[in-house]
């Protein structure tokens, strides 16, 4: 697997490791099909990558992703609200959030990076096109991850 | 070569291996200028050049464990401590690239956090002594044993030049010392090598700077044997010029 392929995959990691919720998928790609609710890491829209950050020949690169949560409104509106607002809490009493469990240091290769949930947005209904359209409750965790570029 | 966009250098702080922790540098030299108008100036101004200095300015992201700027900030560093001995190259990964060579005394120090950022850092230093326009004769490599630097041509000093050469020891493993000599010689074989500067023999990480004055008539190449004994790797660069 390549470097990115290996961030992407420990952000999953640490996210399934944490133990959120038992019913929460954890996808580090955008799966074909997926029972909600779920989590899916994505590069971010805008940077993806910020490849010199600094000189030298071991030089600092920041990779940006966003960890998309995707929360059914089958039931209700506001049972999917209180989910994503469980999932978005943060704190030593908070078992399901999201934050607490991507913010870490992960392994990539034979290098360590650091990993930093920013913040959460875009909390918005929407629809899900997967194997079949889903009305969801959706929202955005922007990562930063830094690592050195060997 | 053409104009380019900077993506890497080689920053070497006493035995730190700085560029990995640097975005921004900034090396500055400037020289007094004296007004020396006089009559028969011709009605245009006219200057002579006072005392020239050197500045350095490094800035980028700060590690606080194991070789970082962080182990340059510490308080005595302000205040009279042992100058930093620098040689900054451009790309700085092989043998002749262009390396300014230079000692200065740190004059600020800072570091910046904000909340979910990247911690930051930033330095200033003032030169002590000459500025010295050079080549690397050793890009920052592991050695595990004594050896020959590449060869490379050098213009040589005049009687009222010197011969100016960087060390900087990075990384040792094991005990033991290394001593670099620098040499030169009137052809590229190197077959009359004579030795013109020794460093001190580092038993640990650290940076000198060393020089020869006088002119070294005919001679048009130069290298670093580095001699190790005990160390089973050391890592280092060293660079050398005249001015």
């Amino acid at each position: 697997m390549s470097q990115l392929s290996d961030i992407r995959h420990a952000v999953a990691e640490r996210i399934r490791a944490a133990g959120i919720d038992s019913s929460v998928n954890v996808f580090a790609y955008a799966p074909k099909d997926a029972r909600l609710p779920a989590v899916v890491v994505e590069p971010a829209p805008d940077t993806y990558i910020e490849y010199h950050g600094t000189f030298g020949a071991v030089r600092v690169q920041s990779v940006n992703l966003v960890v998309r949560i995707f929360v059914p409104m089958e039931n209700s509106p506001q049972s999917a609200g209180e989910l994503i607002d469980e999932y978005l809490s943060s704190g030593t009493a908070e078992s399901s959030s999201l934050a607490d469990a991507i913010t870490g240091v992960v392994a990539v290769g034979d290098d360590t990076a650091d990993v930093f949930a920013e913040r959460a947005e875009n909390f918005t209904r929407a629809t899900l096109e997967l194997a079949q359209t889903t009305p969801v409750m959706t929202c955005a965790i922007p990562v930063r991850v830094v690592l050195n570029r060997s | 070569m053409a104009v380019y966009t900077q993506t890497t250098m080689a920053i070497a702080v006493n035995d730190l291996q700085a560029a990995g922790f640097v975005n921004q540098l900034e090396l500055a030299a400037t020289a007094e200028t004296k007004e020396i108008t006089t009559f028969a100036s011709a009605g245009f101004r006219q200057y002579a050049v006072g005392l020239a200095t050197f500045g350095i300015s490094l800035s980028g992201y700060q590690d606080q464990v194991g070789p970082s700027p962080a182990t340059l900030f510490t308080p005595s560093s302000l205040s009279g401590g042992t100058p930093d001995v620098f040689t900054i190259s451009v790309p700085g990964t092989t043998v002749a690239d262009p390396a300014f060579i230079g000692t200065a005394i740190e004059t600020t120090q800072s570091e910046m956090a904000q909340i979910g950022e990247v911690a930051q850092w930033s330095g200033s230093w003032a030169g002590t002594g000459r500025l010295v326009k050079g080549q690397l004769l050793h890009p920052a490599a592991a050695r595990a044993s004594t050896g020959n630097g590449t060869t490379t041509t050098f213009t040589t000093p005049t009687a009222t030049q010197s011969l100016w050469a960087s060390f900087h020891v990075h990384s040792v493993t094991g005990t033991g010392t290394i001593t670099f000599t620098v040499q030169t010689d009137d052809n590229s074989g190197m077959t009359s090598a004579v030795t013109r500067i020794t460093s001190t023999a580092f038993a640990a990480v650290g940076g000198e700077v060393r020089s020869l004055a006088g002119a070294l008539a005919g001679e048009t190449h130069i290298r670093v044997v580095y001699t190790i004994s005990g160390f089973s790797s050391v890592t280092f660069t060293v660079a050398a010029g005249v001015a």
